[in-house]
């Protein structure tokens, strides 16, 4: 029924049972690391969408087709769910997409840089496949400037006289493990000798599937060759990896909560790290949010008393609509928005247990 | 031995070709003298072979401006192709990092294309004015006129500029100008010793044609009864992304003929792979948009067919140039419906900034509105024109397109010989009318004849798509 890309992304990321904001999502999926953002990912349970939006070329979400559609309904100030026709065209999706998968996919897109992987594997596809057939003459696909010079230093270090037949001979065997179509998604899309490779939209219409269950089933198939070439000694391919890990923290936020748990003071933080106080309270909330319950000490900033006396107040109220505005002026001036945060954060996770 | 020998050599050991193009040879000679040149020859034949030979001739940096950035990137990978490795494009697609390194390491390239918006940036033009450049090139020179109809407001700073860096020899490149257009280009340079070489935009080998229908689904139907019968490949222009995406959906599902769509909206990804299938005939028909270059060149075009109507008849003498450049049989066919020019008409005034969109901008220049008035009336501003100035010069541009399209329209509808009206145009008179010519007095024109008629369809051999197939043919 949706079978555009927008449309598709649209029903995945939200929830008939939950309200979102459109905006937030939007930040999410192209990848802006705002502690807000974070925050309301971690409570839609899309933390692992982050970024995404650029491996399919989206950086906003088409709501209107689908509430023409009847399967997304508008709330006030730019919050949206879906209905019950929505719910189901979600629930179908899913299942056309193979849910397990993707998660995994999405996992391991939010460790590795699967982008530029996926760049400089298909570069060293085709610079490999012409000299392989001694072919000095050809344009090059178009890639970043990083990755290229990245792939003509590797170039340089590996025997080029064998490479060809190496790497033939990887990758089929990781072809061999994947389902055929899946297979066959992947090789079609490459580029080089005598091969001008097939766009995904070719490759969805031969396989009279879906662009984005095409789309993702490529993604899924750069999880799985990131993980084949992992478990492999001297892969060819596996090198094209260095550099292209990412860390769900931010090695600024790391910082700081080691300095945080050896000094135990913000204020000497704030000092060892020349950070204003700000800064070092959205490092910390960054690191609640990606760090289990037990893993954050939430009482050094929210004493047990104060935590009982917000719930009694906020009690019957889901956590998805506090708000710090509408807490009473006493409660307001013994807490600031920090701890509110981290509250919010504390509870999520408690939740989800 | 003399300059146009050693030419000819560079051309044969360089380039592997016997002999220059017309148009060619007169301008490398022109530039050999010394002089400026404006030089005015038709898309594809050979006009960047001009500066990058000459930069071998003089071996010095050739700066380059040119308007399109994705035809910088296809231009840069072309020459990179043929070996020529010391080749940079300075614009808004680099990151900062990267233009820090370009501008660092400039003196080692020959070869440097640039977006007139960052040539004229203080720090690209300083490190500009430290190369010892041996030709400055204005590509699409046209665009300097206020006739010229890509009018970019950044080409008109570039008289000052050439100045700046200290007048080098410049040349001036372009597919289609008036004479009108001609003189402007050379005025608002401020150049006073300028050649000129003039090649005959006409081309022989294209038949020319045009339909009108009375809606678009019988614009439709006229466009499959062609496609059905027509030699390949072939290139249809649409003004909208959405109708090209739409017209190849509907011809791919026919299943007859292998079709794509080609427009700003595809990623690198896409574009590459299309245009080398386009290139490799593994597709036949690419339903593009006009406002999108196609980088790589491609002599065996059978037909270009406008499915919309272009805003002026420069572009369109630019659009159907890509057909036969081989020189064999090739054809022309505006298609046309009823409320076509709404169309265009909508393109032009969304290019224009209103009154109200200037009145607003200059009340407050954070003002939303979108991007390419933006820019224009920026540009303005930052040249100290007032709000009125600025308003004469829009009703004045507006006005010239009106004319342009008006011109596209009596196209259409011409009676008498469409190439006489065409070459009219550009002040080129022409009286040789005849069968092979156009479909004047020769309304339902005989494809056979016309050696366009496609033969029965070739079993395009099917290619093995499973990957054990792949994996055998890359490696
Ligand atoms: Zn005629």
């Amino acid at each position: 029924m949706i079978n555009n890309t927008n449309g598709a992304l649209c029903l995945l990321v939200f929830s008939s049972h939950q309200k979102r904001r459109v905006r937030l999502i939007e930040n999410l999926l192209t990848g802006k690391k705002t502690v807000a953002t974070l925050y309301w990912a971690m409570r839609y349970q899309l933390l692992d969408l982050l970024g995404v939006g650029r491996y399919f070329n989206i950086n906003q979400l088409e709501i209107n087709p689908l509430v023409q559609n009847g399967l997304i309904m508008r709330t006030d100030n730019d919050q949206v769910h879906l209905t019950a026709a929505g719910k189901q065209a979600k629930e179908e999706l899913i299942q056309e997409i193979n849910g397990s998968d993707l998660s995994f996919a999405l996992h391991t897109f939010q460790k590795i840089d699967l982008n530029n992987f996926k760049q400089r594997f298909q570069l060293l596809v085709q610079v490999l496949s012409e000299r392989v057939h001694h072919v000095r003459q050809y344009y090059p696909i178009n890639v970043d400037g990083t990755n290229k010079a990245f792939i003509k230093k590797y170039y340089r270090q590996i025997d080029r006289d064998q490479a060809g037949a190496l790497l033939k001979d990887e990758l089929n065997q990781f072809l061999s493990s994947l389902e055929f179509d899946r297979a066959n998604l992947f090789a079609q899309e490459l580029v080089g000798f005598n091969t001008n490779g097939l766009t995904m939209q070719q490759i969805a219409a031969n396989l009279n599937q879906s662009l984005f269950k095409t789309a993702l089933d490529d993604l899924i198939n750069y999880a799985k060759l990131v993980s084949f070439i992992s478990h492999r000694d001297h892969s060819i391919i596996a090198p094209l990896l260095n550099g292209l890990s990412k860390h769900s923290v931010s090695t600024s936020a790391e910082e700081t909560f080691t300095e945080y748990q050896q000094l135990r003071d913000l204020k000497q933080v704030e000092k060892r790290r020349k950070l204003r106080e700000s800064t070092v309270l959205e490092h910390l909330l960054e690191v609640a949010i990606y760090t289990p319950l037990a893993g954050f000490p939430y009482r050094d900033f929210v004493s047990y008393d104060l935590e009982n006396k917000i719930i009694r107040h906020l009690s019957g109220i889901p956590v998805d609509e506090w708000d710090y505005r509408q807490l009473s002026d006493f409660l307001s001036n013994h807490l600031s928005f920090f701890q509110f945060r981290l509250l919010e954060i504390k509870r999520t996770k408690q939740d989800v247990k | 031995m003399n300059g146009m020998n050693l030419a000819t050599k560079i051309l044969n050991n360089r380039f592997g070709f016997d002999e220059f193009k017309s148009g060619q040879s007169e301008t490398i000679q022109a530039l050999l003298s010394g002089s400026d040149v404006l030089s005015i020859m038709p898309t594809g034949s050979g006009k960047s072979l001009i500066y990058q030979l000459y930069g071998y001739l003089v071996n010095q940096p050739v700066v380059i401006v040119s308007p399109l950035i994705s035809l910088m990137g296809d231009q840069v990978d072309r020459m990179n192709f043929m070996g020529e490795k010391r080749v940079c494009a300075l614009n808004s697609m680099n990151d900062w990092k990267q233009r820090r390194g370009l501008l660092q390491h400039l003196d080692q390239f020959r070869y440097i294309f640039v977006s007139p918006e960052l040539l004229s940036s203080p720090d690209v033009l300083k490190r500009m004015k430290k190369l010892n450049i041996g030709l400055f090139v204005i590509d699409e020179a046209h665009c300097i006129s206020k006739w010229g109809l890509d009018f970019r407001p950044e080409y008109l700073d570039l008289g000052r500029e050439i100045r700046a860096l200290g007048h080098p020899q410049t040349l001036m490149l372009t597919a289609t100008a008036s004479g009108r257009v001609q003189n402007d280009i050379i005025s608002h340079l401020q150049l006073t010793n300028v050649k000129k070489i003039i090649e005959n935009i006409d081309r022989p080998n294209i038949f020319l044609a045009a339909h009108q229908s009375s809606n678009d689904e019988d614009k439709q139907e006229e466009l499959f009864r062609l496609i059905n019968k027509l030699k390949y490949p072939g290139i249809i222009y649409f003004s909208s992304r959405d109708k090209a995406d739409e017209i190849a959906e509907k011809i791919r599902a026919d299943g007859n003929v292998k079709v794509a769509s080609y427009h700003a909206g595809l990623s690198n990804d896409d574009r590459y792979r299309i245009q080398h299938q386009f290139m490799d005939n593994e597709l036949q028909i690419i339903c593009a948009t006009s406002a999108f270059g196609m980088g790589i060149d491609k002599n065996d075009i059978r037909f270009v067919i406008h499915y919309h109507m272009p805003t002026d008849m420069e572009s369109y003498v630019q659009e159907i140039g890509r057909a036969g450049r081989d020189g064999k049989e090739s054809i022309a066919i505006m298609l046309y419906s009823t409320g076509d020019e709404q169309i265009a008409q909508s393109l032009i005034a969304s290019s224009i900034p209103s009154d109200q969109q200037i009145n607003s901008f200059f009340d407050d220049p954070k003002v939303k509105i979108s991007e390419q008035p933006k820019r224009l009336l920026q540009f303005y501003m930052n040249h100290d024109y007032s709000r009125e100035e600025t308003k004469k010069v829009f009703a004045v541009v507006a006005m010239n397109k009106d004319q342009s399209l008006r011109q596209v329209i009596s196209y259409i509808n011409n009676v008498g010989c469409r190439r006489k009206y065409l070459l009219s145009l550009f002040d080129v008179s022409f009286n040789d009318h005849d069968d092979t010519c156009c479909d004047f007095g020769n309304e339902k024109f005989d494809l056979d004849s016309l050696h366009l008629l496609r033969g029965r369809n070739k079993n395009t051999s099917k290619i093995k798509n499973d990957w054990h197939n792949i994996l055998a043919r890359l490696f």
